[in-house]
């Protein structure tokens, strides 16, 4: 894929050129706004509006790294959906399972992580660490998603939240800190070699 | 543990940090096993984070002309544009505003600084014919004949304030040159002040056309391509 001719053809107008670019960029931007909002329907509105703002804002776009530009779309669009979220709090009285039965002990009535009788599945590891990420503050938990599970570097991780280096590197660390201090109350559900975190 | 070491130990667990540094960090991690166990903890927390399994996208994110259709891609110069009108456009404002501030404070002093002087000029002005109409000939003027003329005196000169600039020009002596009208001086200063807002109001309605005619053009282009 030649990115920077799909881009000269987008930025003037060319949709199924832009569209290209979004079937490149558009798992590792789903993931990111999943991550960062622990919800995978939210996730698509974000992705879906953020493509959409791309396109519309293309020509402003000269330089540098194109993932970057799109990842700082996102992430901000994650961020006022969080700020939507936090000035409207939303709590489901009675949450439903998927066949939409009532949960008989729920989840948000128990000490908020994953009951001891849960197995030790790669999916409820995965609920554990969704727990912790979710239990840091958003700049935090969105440097810990792009170095972490999107293996981003430094320099472009500073780019797209446009924060100094300095400031990444910091973050990171006590995210990360947080991270483990946090996923210590789930040592039964991480594998063996994780045990002595 | 100091947050300086952990930033240390992360920057180093990603390959961030210059050689000298990772000489003297991997120094002290062979002597400090409290600063081994913090490395070993954040490498497992990383290594955890990378095992997390990639979502699928639930669906394709591509846009249908349809989805952009409402809202073309503009040029890129068209934000500039629109500050720039906005800025013509409080320019103009604040120059009308100055206009209606400052004008009233100085036309009334003008008209106060002149008006002694002006009914000094429109005093002599008036007695003379008053003079010549109460005594047409050398007659003892009569207290009935005088009264009305005395009477008529700052009726006459009320009438003559009102009229005060055209009676000016008529009690001047033939030939001489005409005093400046105090009242021309509030029109001269104005007139550059008038062009300028002529200039603003110009540019402005410029603009606006050219951000319109841009729209248009653009939508335009956009339906055409579509």
């Amino acid at each position: 894929m030649d990115e920077i001719a799909l881009l000269s053809q987008a930025q003037r107008g060319d949709l199924d050129a832009f569209n290209r670019l979004v079937l490149a960029y558009q798992e590792q931007l789903f993931n990111i706004a999943f991550r960062i909002l622990g919800d995978e329907d939210l996730a698509a509105d974000a992705t879906q509006e953020a493509f959409l703002h791309a396109f519309q804002k293309i020509t402003t776009f000269r330089s540098g790294s194109f993932r970057a530009w799109l990842i700082r779309i996102v992430t901000n669009l994650c961020y006022d959906e969080l700020r939507r979220q936090k000035r409207r709090p939303q709590t489901a009285l009675e949450p439903l399972t998927a066949d939409g039965e009532e949960l008989e002990s729920p989840a948000w009535m128990s000490d908020g992580g994953p009951s001891p009788e849960t197995s030790l599945e790669q999916k409820e590891l995965e609920h554990a660490i969704e727990h912790c990420l979710q239990a840091l503050p958003p700049p935090f938990r969105s440097i810990v998603v792009l170095a972490d599970i999107e293996g981003l570097d430094y320099s472009e991780i500073a780019v797209a939240l446009r924060i100094p280096l300095g400031t990444v590197k910091s973050r990171l660390a006590r995210a990360r800190m947080r991270l483990r201090d946090c996923l210590r109350q789930f040592q039964e559900l991480l594998p063996s070699i994780f045990r002595r975190l | 543990m100091k947050t300086k070491d952990l930033e240390l130990l992360s920057s180093y667990l990603d390959g961030a940090l210059p050689p000298e540094q990772i000489a003297r960090l991997e120094r002290r991690l062979g002597a400090d096993p409290e600063l081994r166990a913090a490395l070993e903890a954040l490498q497992q927390t990383r290594a955890l984070l990378r095992r997390l399994p990639r979502r699928r996208v639930p669906r394709n994110f591509t846009l249908s002309p349809q989805k952009v259709a409402k809202r073309p891609p503009l040029p890129r110069f068209y934000p500039s544009l629109q500050w720039s009108t906005a800025l013509t456009i409080l320019l103009l404002i604040f120059s009308l505003g100055l206009r209606l501030v400052s004008p009233p404070a100085a036309i009334p002093s003008l008209a106060t600084e002149a008006a002694p002087a002006l009914r000094a000029a429109q005093a002599e002005a008036t007695e003379q014919p008053l003079t010549v109409m109460a005594f047409p000939s050398e007659e003892t003027p009569t207290p009935e004949s005088a009264l009305p003329s005395i009477m008529a005196l700052p009726q006459e000169t009320s009438q003559a304030k009102d009229v005060s600039p055209s009676l000016e020009e008529t009690a001047m002596p033939a030939g001489e040159e005409p005093m400046p009208s105090e009242y021309s001086v509030p029109a001269e200063s104005a007139s550059p002040l008038s062009l300028i807002w002529v200039s603003l109001g110009v540019l402005a309605l410029l603009q606006i056309g050219l951000l319109f005619g841009l729209r248009w053009w653009s939508a335009y282009q956009w339906r055409k391509r579509l």
